[in-house]
């Protein structure tokens, strides 16, 4: 075991990197927000976390709650025009969101070190807080997924019309979407810019957006298990890619078609799907209740 | 004590789908609306609901004008409804389906629900078990766990009132809630209506089916072509020859 870590300690921590990111793209999705910002909500995670270590000598573990501060602002401003949109409109404005980012830490050059990012960043974070990063975000997850929050996204993302008429303020929710990706995305953005000794905009680019999209297309887009399974896929696939040298990228576009066709809800979600149909606990029994019909009581299974 | 609409009119363009009408609908009755197709009837929902803004006039709850309010808001103030095209959360389970319908009950904090704390999760069980005795009421127990986009057409319209009046609203609007179905369901629609009304909600019942209109309701409106034609109690409303000459069409 001790080994198999020292072996492929690098490839674990960006397995966490990406699961965490991946947690960010699919609450987004989860709750029917088409935002693609995730790289964008990381890029500014990793650049509040790296000038103020750096250029102020701030302790990096601040900075890592600076970058949280900076997401849930920079969400929050991003959800006021877009919010209101749907769909493939959503889609495109948090691309050009992306992009904007990205042109604003070139354009800054004096304060962001340009194209040529920031160097000599103290590596401070290890597998330990990486898992810690990510067992707290499994934890939200976990109880949104199972208390209003999570019945509340359900059901913006099946029909927000018909959640409105049943007294939902689905902008407020819509917003609450947009700012839990957007602190995920900069936390985990942060981390990562501690764990990397020097970040330039690139490595937040068109790149890494597809990479987080990838991450929850590949895994699912509704279960806990959604981006850890999509990201163990992406962690595993270069190493058995590797005789296929600069060709690699063929595998990954063919997985992924693969998985889109044969398994359209991703292998995490199917996964989880497959065990619960196997061992469903129906209502009745978790209610300790006899189904009533017509008068009649009918015992559940 | 009751929703009143007062001169409201929807314009489209040129269209007067709804031209300038008085309703009342008071607590604890059941009201009807019935007209042929066309006639208007969902645009006067969706006008009550906020879907559409007025073009004249103003929708009052209590005396307070609730015209301008969004769909949401106009939830919250107990103003439910269904749809006329069953809107289900087709691969939420029914169960689930009920529960959202529970969301003005929900008293579940932010914080609560984001860090797992005891309060959310005894609250979804508390909303679990209402959602059952819900279900139970309907008669839909046994397809708690199947989703909802697969049962048969006449349960969906089940599964959409109970979500409707799960919140325990002050008025439900049920936009031809016993389409589709047989003379025993609609029988005991029926009866869940009338228990409704006697618990003081006000229903508003939006029916091609003229015999169930009569037999439901205590005063009946008569909509065509956007216009109020007739209104009434019922034996008086479905006697009027331009009620008549409207359903069966012509000049009489």
């Amino acid at each position: 075991m001790m080994n198999f870590y020292m072996a492929y300690q690098p490839i674990i921590d960006f397995f966490l990197i990406a699961v965490g990111l991946g947690y960010s793209q699919q609450i987004a999705l989860k709750a029917g927000v088409f935002s693609i910002a995730t790289a964008g909500f990381a890029a500014i995670g990793a650049y509040t976390s790296a000038i103020l270590v750096t250029r102020y000598g701030i302790h990096p573990m601040i900075s890592v709650f600076a970058a949280a501060a900076m997401g849930i602002l920079a969400s929050w401003i991003l959800s006021l025009p877009l919010a209101r949109l749907r769909g493939a409109f959503q889609a495109i404005a948090t691309l050009a969101f992306v992009q904007v980012v990205i042109a604003l830490l070139l354009y800054f050059s004096g304060f962001t070190g340009g194209a040529l990012g920031i160097i000599n960043i103290p590596r401070v974070v290890n597998t330990g807080w990486l898992l810690l990063a990510v067992g707290v975000t499994m934890y939200v997850v976990w109880s949104l997924n199972r208390s209003k929050v999570g019945r509340v996204f359900g059901a913006l993302r099946e029909d927000d019309s018909v959640a409105a008429s049943l007294g939902i303020p689905i902008q407020g929710y819509y917003t609450l979407a947009f700012i839990l990706s957007g602190v995920i995305g900069a936390v985990f953005g942060g981390m990562r810019s501690l764990y990397v000794f020097n970040i330039e905009p690139v490595d937040f680019g068109f790149a890494a957006m597809v990479a987080s999209l990838t991450v929850v297309v590949l895994g699912g887009r509704n279960t806990l298990l959604g981006p850890i399974a999509g990201a163990l896929i992406m962690a595993i696939l270069p190493e058995i890619a590797r005789p296929l040298a600069e060709n690699r990228g063929i595998l990954n576009g063919v997985i992924l078609i693969l998985v889109i066709t044969f398994l359209p809800n991703g292998v995490g979600d199917e996964l989880v799907y497959w065990l619960r149909r196997r061992f469903r606990r129906p209502s009745a029994a978790t209610l300790g209740r006899t189904v009533t019909k017509g008068g009649a009581n009918v015992s559940a299974h | 004590m009751s929703l009143r609409i007062e001169g409201a009119a929807k314009h489209f363009g040129g269209l007067k789908a709804v031209d300038g009408i008085n309703m009342e609908i008071p607590f604890g009755q059941i009201t009807g609306l019935i007209g042929p197709n066309g006639a208007g009837k969902s645009t006067v929902v969706n006008m009550i609901s906020g879907v559409y803004a007025l073009t004249h006039g103003r929708v009052t709850l209590d005396g307070t004008d609730i015209s301008h309010e969004t769909v949401d808001q106009v939830n919250r103030r107990g103003i439910a409804r269904t749809f006329q095209n069953i809107r289900l959360l087709p691969e939420a389970t029914v169960l689930d389906n009920v529960m959202i319908g529970l969301f003005r009950k929900d008293r579940t904090s932010l914080a609560a629900s984001l860090l797992g704390l005891p309060s959310a999760m005894s609250e979804t069980r508390r909303l679990r078990e209402e959602a059952w005795e819900l279900l139970g009421r309907f008669g839909i127990q046994q397809y708690a766990d199947l989703e909802a986009g697969g049962l048969a057409y006449g349960h969906q319209r089940r599964v959409e009132i109970a979500r409707a009046i799960a919140s325990q609203p002050r008025i439900v609007m049920l936009d031809e809630p016993v389409a589709g179905m047989n003379e025993v369901e609609s029988g005991e629609m029926a009866s869940i209506f009338r228990e409704l009304a006697q618990s003081g909600t006000g229903l508003l019942l939006i029916e091609h089916n003229v015999a169930f209109v009569a037999k439901l309701c205590d005063r009946v409106y008569v909509l065509d072509s956007g216009r109020l034609i007739a209104e009434g109690d019922p034996e008086t409303v479905t006697r009027d020859p331009k009620v008549i000459e409207a359903y069966i069409g012509g000049h009489a």
